[in-house]
């Protein structure tokens, strides 16, 4: 029978590798290619989704600052609506003098970009003076529709109060929730 | 002013006077200034913190007139089989974003821990997960709430010498009181 081309250069192939090679040998180069595989990224497609893989946390604590409260992106005022308290004589905790806390409020949860941990944050509002209108913010992390009362940032919180003259608001620590 | 949600004038914000009956639930934990540490909270103080803690106030005390005192209160309202019922049958903590099984968990720490009597209470037992799915799938939706919890927190003082603390809610909104007007603290 005549024997092909293909047939002749197979056999000329295997009885080279086996003068050349013992098996021990190939072996260790068996045992080296499966140890060194996952190191190398293999296809493209793997490699594509790992960049689109989204980062930890939300758009608003990806951009947020903790050095200035009186700037909307500081991490605290993820889910705030309305005048910074801290750019009306008052602090990101206090009330501006002449003005009273509420005693309600509706709690989200923000992270800090230092340590990448969820934070529960009152946010509640000064009463009492007219609306300061100064550095005026709106950030809706954790907040929900009106219909959700109790989670909603456009809510005017001063309820409780001597008067429901809206102020501005804080951003109060409440504490660690992870 | 009329309680209700209205616009202000000039913002977008609406005012919400009377969130009168949010009785959900329980609360947490100790706020702290900053500089002095934060508290680390449980799941179950989170759960009562975001979904019952903004009105009634992280410590269980907010606005006693507008927002009941759960603080030293709410535990009395196991003393008797209506009062028990009637917690969890509020449409705010029936028809919360809660599991039965975390639902639970917030009640009895808001009975035992936040609100237990200081004086102490009659022995009363946990709520179980399976009593708090039946209860919750019967929301006090179709009754007037504040003159059923007077009916209820009368119950609790006759019965059980409850705390008058219990009666400041809704007073202003009892006979005599202004059609209307907003109780102020």
């Amino acid at each position: 029978m005549r024997r092909s081309e293909l047939d002749n250069w197979g056999e000329r192939l295997t009885r080279r590798l086996a003068g050349r090679l013992s098996r021990r040998s190939m072996l260790s180069r068996l045992g080296a290619l499966l140890v060194a595989a996952p190191a190398f990224p293999l296809l493209p497609v793997q490699r594509a989704r790992a960049a689109d893989a989204p980062a930890a946390g939300t758009d608003f604590s990806r951009n947020a600052q903790t050095h200035d409260d009186t700037a909307c992106n500081y991490w605290r005022y993820c889910g705030i609506d309305g005048n910074l308290c801290s750019c009306c004589g008052g602090g990101v905790h206090s009330c501006p003098p002449g003005s009273q806390p509420s005693p309600t409020s509706w709690i989200g949860s923000c992270i800090n970009p230092d340590d990448q941990r969820a934070y529960l944050i009152a946010y509640r509002d000064c009463c009492g003076p007219n609306e300061c209108n100064k550095c005026s913010c709106l950030n809706t992390d954790h907040a929900m529709p009106i219909y959700r009362p109790q989670a909603n940032n456009h809510v005017i919180w001063c309820f409780g109060t001597n008067s429901f003259e809206y102020h501005c608001s804080m951003a109060v620590l409440v504490g660690l929730a992870q | 002013m009329t309680p209700g949600i209205g616009r202000a004038a000039g913002r977008g914000r609406a005012l919400l006077p009377a969130l009168a009956l949010v009785l959900c639930g329980p609360a947490v934990c100790a706020a702290h200034g900053p500089g002095t540490g934060v508290s680390r909270l449980t799941p179950v103080q989170v759960a009562y913190l975001t979904s019952c803690g903004g009105c009634h106030g992280v410590e269980g005390v907010s606005a006693p007139q507008a927002v009941p005192t759960l603080r030293h209160l709410t535990g009395s309202f196991l003393c008797t089989r209506q009062g028990r019922e009637f917690l969890v049958r509020l449409p705010d903590v029936a028809l919360s974003s809660l599991s039965n099984r975390m639902l639970t968990k917030v009640m009895n720490w808001v009975v035992f821990d936040l609100g237990a009597p200081a004086a102490g209470g009659r022995a009363a037992r946990p709520y179980t997960v399976a009593e708090v799915a039946r209860l919750r799938s019967e929301p006090l939706t179709q009754t007037g709430l504040t003159p059923y919890r007077d009916r209820v927190v009368a119950g609790l003082q006759a019965r059980c010498g409850a705390p008058a603390a219990l009666s400041v809610y809704g007073a202003a909104y009892g006979p005599g009181a202004t059609p209307g007007v907003q109780p102020t603290s």
